[in-house]
């Protein structure tokens, strides 16, 4: 028994960790070090990880696979898990939220990812989406003062049970045409099956388990619920679902088309392209009118689930692993984003874009690492985001897929804009009015009739600094180490990603094989 | 020395750096290391330049990542493109710096702005050296980022911030092509390096089609980065960044990368005589549509501006022409007089205080040194002999004369006399006849040794060095240039004609004369000039209505297709949706008891909030989970139902 | 029409309108009770199909215990019909007539195009081998489900016990009243 519970090591470590914290926590004290006990779990499955790594194989009855597409998956989740619990270290502290139990959902999430990741067999790839999602659409409601928190937990829960019904009903369609819930069985099967784009039975399979994981990584049209979660749900958590949950959905998703389904590839590629191309420009789009940063968030999330959506598409083993990489890069520059964010809501007690005004002046550090992760998300040189996308272009390229590219491009290019509103309030939009004295007083004395037509002239007589005369409300909360610290990761990777990719693409090479 | 030209990019690198991360002191003297940094790349690039005249070339190239089986490298190289180029760089940067020491001196942010002058030259510089195009797609957007930061330096105003945006988001519609473009040829060969693309495409590997489609994708980003004409709106409004910003960025470095990237790939668009005529007609259309509008500007600026974009236009219609030369040597001339141009108007709106030509006049006597620079800048750029300008756009002329379609000879000669007569027009406005505003010409004076040096230095050049492509002394920069593509490419190398020197020494002659006339000889009188031709000057003057139609199709589409997909979002809140979809949510505020709110939530999930058949699309996100999942369940179904339809 | 056929017939149908009353009987307390009935009416197909364990397990789960704490919950949380809400503004009311007749047509339709189409679905070819080789899982014993759940499905079934921590977990923590801090 003790060599079958060596390939599950790190998903244990997860679980004990899970239940220390919970029972630390009983009582009604509050415990020290509850989060950095948490904080421990994922450490310690990383490192379980590591022993894991040198026992490829399949365990469990098939049950359980460890291969590098499951070792990439699970490294993703826990370095996930442990960023958003550094997150959540400070948040926890100014919000009602009961931090036992969030830790522990936070911890069994992580679990429940963990075991998506690292199955070829869709009853366990299912268990370990509805572990993932019942902790989540408790810890969406989390905050149970906020009414915004409770709603998106209820909406989150009615539509996740719903599309959970359909990914079964799916699973249970594959199981009936091909007898079994093991992928390479089911690609055996389908294998042999003549007419498959006859079988009627396997087109509704296909549509059902495709809408099961569409929703999670919210595609258009099964994304509404996206905007309102992430709107309201604590911030942590808004993080969480973004990386964590489209992580790991993504690896299942992956898991079932090209472990399970490529004989059907020529089912769902169209569908998937047409999906891909809307969800990306109806993401972008509707993220130009917002005026909630996680709302924001939420709508380029869509945007960035359908960027990811095209390396399926594509299909070859070059758009996979360029697939992998963008997830990677995806996770620190949107952890990046969200510590951000944390940081400024705790200032300024508001979550709208307006309440970043003025950051580049009060905190430059926060305000150029934002500026970078969204230059990330957009796809700008030299960060990971330009690398992953320049991957996925250069595999849609290759693969005769310039149309998609064009798209991907060109959606990337109306993403700068909305980016460019948080940056706007960053930098350009000081807070005002300023001594008047200050910049204004040059202008007037050069009469010139439009401001315009001034701009450019020196302010030779507009010495006296503005960013003295400005006073800025005195941070009431002191500057948070932990949400310091996430940045710093984040930034790191990011530009590591970006400017020394070639361990990253060694490495996502082989996990895109899935073997 | 050559194989120490990496050394070039990196001092200013070393610089930013150093200004970013050192502390204290070193902080407070950032001005002083920018400068010195790009002196010292200056030094190394002038030795680089003498080492590869002499025929030295260098090279060197590591694998940066491997995709699959496809290698990333990642490397530099010189030949005598970019180490000319290198040259005009550093020089025009130091001139830059100094100038800035002065003119920039007690602005807000006068650190920062230093430190982003030097990330500036250090990607520009990097832009000029990479060896294949991931690296120059990746420079191209760090000098567009820096560009986007000057621009917007004084973003108090948000005229100027929003400058800065529309300068990035313009660029980017052109790199959209130019990375699609990169991206074909990288699928297609397997490789970014531009010496392996030049043999693979010169050795039959691509098909014609691919080397047109490739060429002129590739086009398209130059299109945005050197303002050609339909992407050329945003450079007339990066006038709000710092003068000094305008001479080196949008007069001399980086608006030159897109010719740049057209000469550099030459090999490849040489092969396409398609993507040669496009070059070729966007930049002859430029070239006179620009000009025409800089007859009419105020802004001295916005005139050096629109002149800006009309000789990029000549570079292209050189290099569409088939002349590798007459695109390069004129990118080289005009780095030196545009830029003279731009820091000498920057030394009269220091002293003045204005932009507008019609507040200065009168400021010769009071501004010798810089209206004889200015001077020597506009006969150069005029076209009059012996001044560089006069050498280059003969030598573009000339190539367009002898191109398969003459008519671009006949636009660029027309643009010739424009060119010499909004010049003359706003040297005229700007220093001689009557102070139109006394308080500010009595007080104009010169700003110090800091701002006449450069002056001085680029009035040199911007006379001199035309001699280097003279025909005097038998074209010595053609046979430098040329050895900048491999063996087999086709370059034109037109006869010299006497009729093209000659029409284009008289076209130079009758734009001043004519310009002269009007403003110093007062033949006729402004207003009754701008009467007799309302319509047309209304046209130039809103500069052909160009940025109302973008602000239409483009600004006011978004918005309004953004309002559409937002009126999806959260808008329309219907009163519709029925009384009972309400109560879910209702009740759920009201007891905040989840089991209620669950169990409501269910009850009117299903059943009850659904819509009118026209009125469903509309209504697709108003926030209510009843609707959510009625939207949920149909488009499941109805996709369903479409594929086995389809089947 | 054999007698299995059309007493599957009667229990789908019992099922059916349970659950269509399940959402649309303005109580709670009788929606709830309407559950019960569709649930019942979904172990009499188990039985039907000769999954008698399914069936007992399918009563005694869901009837005996998960109807039961519904109806408790629903007792103790004391509200019993679902109240309407603010009046719909004028210009809505005009047209609500109309809108009423499609607001309950439009998700029938929907239902009714589903089931239509996989109706249309299984009387197709597709199903593989499995039509010459039955299910071998219809009809296990409860000593074979046994063995399966332990042998085979042993790591699922584990993972199954840390979702309904994590369910009791949320619902704990979501539904505990407030105490103020």
């Amino acid at each position: 028994m003790a060599t079958s519970l060596l390939p599950l090591l790190p998903q244990l470590l997860l679980v004990l960790f899970a239940l220390a914290v919970l029972l630390y926590d009983l009582g009604n004290e509050d415990r020290p070090g509850l989060g950095s006990l948490a904080m421990l779990g994922p450490l310690a499955a990383l490192l379980g990880l590591g022993i894991v790594a040198g026992h490829p194989g399949e365990y469990w009855g098939r049950m359980l696979k460890v291969d590098s597409f499951s070792l990439f998956f699970q490294l993703l989740t826990y370095a996930g898990t442990f960023l958003v619990i550094l997150l959540s270290r400070d948040y926890v502290e100014r919000q009602p939220i009961h931090r036992g139990e969030f830790y522990t959902l936070i911890l069994l999430a992580g679990v429940g990812m963990s075991v998506m990741a690292s199955s070829a067999e869709l009853l366990m790839i299912y268990v370990g989406l509805e572990l993932m999602s019942l902790s989540s659409y408790a810890l969406v409601g989390m905050i149970k003062r906020q009414d915004q928190s409770i709603e998106a937990a209820l909406k989150y829960y009615l539509m996740g049970a719903v599309t959970s019904a359909i990914l079964l009903f799916g699973i249970s369609l594959l199981f009936g045409i091909t007898g079994t819930t093991y992928l390479p069985d089911i690609a055996s099967a389908l294998a042999l099956t003549k007419d498959i784009q006859g079988n009627l039975l396997l087109i509704a399979a296909v549509v059902f388990v495709l809408a099961g994981f569409g929703f999670k990584v919210s595609l258009v049209p099964l994304h509404m619920w996206t905007p309102d979660v992430y709107q309201g749900a604590p911030t942590p958590i808004t993080a969480f679902l973004a990386v964590g949950s489209k992580a790991a959905a993504f690896a299942g998703f992956i898991r079932l088309l090209a472990t399970g389904l490529p004989a059907a590839v020529s089912l769902w590629q169209p569908l998937l392209a047409l999906v891909a191309v809307v969800t990306m420009t109806y993401g972008n789009m509707t993220a130009l009118a917002q005026t909630n940063m996680k709302r924001m968030m939420g709508y380029s999330s869509i945007a960035q689930a359908g960027y990811i959506l095209t390396g399926l598409v594509v299909f070859t083993p070059d758009s996979l692993a360029a697939t992998l990489y963008y997830l990677l890069a995806y996770l620190f520059m949107n952890i990046g984003v969200f510590a951000c964010l944390i940081w400024v809501a705790n200032q300024q007690e508001s979550e709208e874009i307006a309440a970043f005004r003025g950051l580049g002046q009060r905190a430059p550090f926060y305000a150029v690492s934002l500026a970078i992760f969204f230059l990330s998300l957009v796809g700008i040189p030299p960060t990971g985001g330009f690398m992953g996308k320049f991957y996925l272009f250069f595999a849609a390229v290759q693969s005769h897929y310039v149309w998609l590219a064009v798209v991907m491009v060109i959606n990337s290019v109306i993403s700068l804009a909305y980016y460019y509103g948080v940056v706007r309030q960053m930098w350009l939009e000081p807070c005002l009015p300023a001594a008047p004295g200050a910049a204004a007083g040059g202008t007037s004395r050069w009469s010139m009739p439009a401001a315009r037509a001034s701009t450019s002239t020196p302010p030779a007589a507009a010495s006296s600094t503005p960013e003295k005369a400005q006073s800025w409300p005195e941070p009431t909360k002191p500057a948070s180490l932990a949400l310091g610290v996430a940045v710093v990761i984040s930034l790191l990777l990011v530009l590591l990603l970006g400017l020394y990719p070639q361990p990253f693409f060694e490495w996502v090479g082989k996990a895109a094989l899935l073997g | 020395m050559a194989q120490w030209a990496w050394l070039v990019a990196l001092f200013p690198l070393l610089a930013f750096a150093l200004m970013e991360v050192a502390p204290g002191r070193l902080r407070l003297r950032r001005d002083t290391l920018g400068t010195v940094a790009v002196a010292a790349s200056f030094v190394v690039s002038l030795a680089v330049l003498v080492d590869v005249w002499a025929g030295a070339r260098a090279a060197a190239s590591w694998q940066w990542a491997q995709v699959g089986p496809v290698q990333i490298p990642m490397g530099w190289q010189v030949d005598p493109l970019s180490a000319v180029m290198l040259v005009v760089v550093n020089l025009v940067s130091l001139m830059v710096h100094v100038f800035s020491l002065s003119y920039m001196e007690g602005d807000v942010r006068y650190g920062r702005y230093y430190a982003i002058l030097s990330l500036f030259t250090f990607s520009m510089l990097g832009l000029l050296l990479v060896d294949n195009f991931l690296g120059l797609f990746i420079f191209w957007e760090l000098v567009g980022l820096c560009s986007f930061v000057l621009i917007g330096h004084w973003y108090e105003e948000k005229a100027n911030s929003n400058a800065a945006m529309k300068a990035f988001l313009t660029t980017r519609v052109g790199d959209v092509a130019m990375l699609i473009g990169i991206l074909v040829l990288f699928a297609h060969l397997g490789t970014l390096k531009y010496g392996d693309i030049w043999s693979a495409a010169q050795s039959g590997q691509l098909s014609l089609d691919v080397i047109t489609t490739a060429s002129l994708l590739l086009f398209g980003g130059a299109i945005g980065k050197s303002a050609q004409f339909p992407l050329h709106v945003w450079l007339p409004d990066a006038m709000a960044g710092p003068t000094p910003v305008s001479a080196l960025i949008h007069a001399a470095t980086m608006v030159a990368a897109g010719v740049y990237l057209v000469a550099r790939a030459f090999p490849l668009f040489s092969l396409s005589p398609t993507a040669l005529y496009w070059v070729a007609v966007t930049g002859g259309f430029t070239a006179i549509f620009a000009a025409t509008i800089a007859v009419v500007q105020d802004d001295i600026k916005k005139v050096l501006a629109y002149s800006t974009i009309s000789q990029l236009g000549y570079m292209f219609l050189g290099l569409g022409a088939g002349s590798l030369v007459a695109g390069s040597f004129h990118l080289v001339t005009q780095a030196f007089f545009k830029s003279l141009l731009f820091l000498a108007a920057g030394s009269v709106i220091h002293a003045v205080h204005t932009q507008n030509l019609h507040e200065m006049g009168g400021l010769y006597p009071r501004m010798k040194w810089t209206a004889w620079t200015w001077m020597i800048g506009a006969l150069s750029m005029a076209g009059i002999p012996p001044l560089a300008g006069f050498w280059s756009k003969d030598e573009v002329l000339l190539a367009a004369y002898r191109s398969p379609y003459p008519i671009l000879f006949w636009l660029a000669l027309v643009a010739a006399f424009l060119t010499a007569f909004y010049i003359t027009r706003a040297t005229w406005l700007a220093f001689f006849g009557t102070a139109r505003d006394e308080q500010r010409a009595r007080h104009a004076h010169e700003s110090g040794w800091r701002m006449q040096l450069p002056l001085g230095v680029l009035a040199l050049l911007a006379a001199g060095a035309g001699l280097l492509g003279a025909s005097w002394f038998g074209h010595p920069f053609t046979h430098f240039i040329a050895g900048s593509v491999p063996a087999g490419t086709h370059l034109a190398e037109p006869e010299p004609a006497g009729l093209v020197q000659g029409l284009a020494l008289l076209a130079a002659v009758a734009g001043i004369a004519v310009a002269g006339g009007i403003y110093g000889g007062g033949w006729v009188s402004r207003a009754s000039l701008i009467r007799a031709g309302r319509p047309l000057y209304v046209l130039l003057k809103r500069k052909y209505f160009v940025d109302e139609l973008y602000g239409w199709v483009f600004v006011k589409g978004t918005v309004a297709l953004s309002w559409l997909t937002g009126a999806f979002d959260r808008y329309i809140v219907d009163g519709i949706v029925n009384a009972v979809g309400w109560l879910g949510v209702q009740l759920a505020y009201a007891t905040g008891d989840f089991d209620q709110a669950v169990i409501d939530g269910a009850v009117n999930g299903v059943g009850q909030a659904v819509e009118g058949g026209g009125r469903l699309l509309r209504r697709a996100q108003t926030g209510y989970v009843s609707t959510y999942l009625v939207t949920l369940a149909t488009a499941v179904v109805a996709v369903l139902i479409l594929l086995v339809l389809r089947r | 029409m054999n007698t299995t056929l059309l007493a599957f017939f009667i229990v789908a149908f019992i099922s059916l309108v349970a659950a269509w009353r399940v959402i649309t009987d303005p109580s709670i307390l009788h929606a709830g009770l309407w559950m019960g009935l569709s649930f019942v009416g979904v172990a009499g197909i188990f039985l039907l199909l000769e999954a008698e364990f399914l069936a007992g397990v399918q009563v005694l789960v869901y009837v005996g215990a998960i109807t039961t704490i519904i109806l408790f919950g629903i007792m103790l949380s004391d509200v019993g019909e679902v109240r309407v809400g603010p009046e719909p503004p004028g210009w809505v009311q005009a047209g609500a007539a109309w809108h009423r007749g499609l607001r309950h047509a439009f998700p029938l339709l929907v239902a009714a195009g589903f089931a239509g189409t996989m109706l249309g679905l299984y009387t197709q070819s597709g199903w593989g081998q499995l039509r010459e080789r039955p299910l071998e899982l219809a009809g296990l014993s409860v000593g074979g489900i046994g063995r399966e759940l332990f042998s085979t499905f042993a790591l699922p079934f584990e993972i199954a016990s840390l979702v309904l921590l994590a369910a009791l977990l949320g619902a704990i923590v979501l539904a505990m009243r407030e105490e103020e801090r």
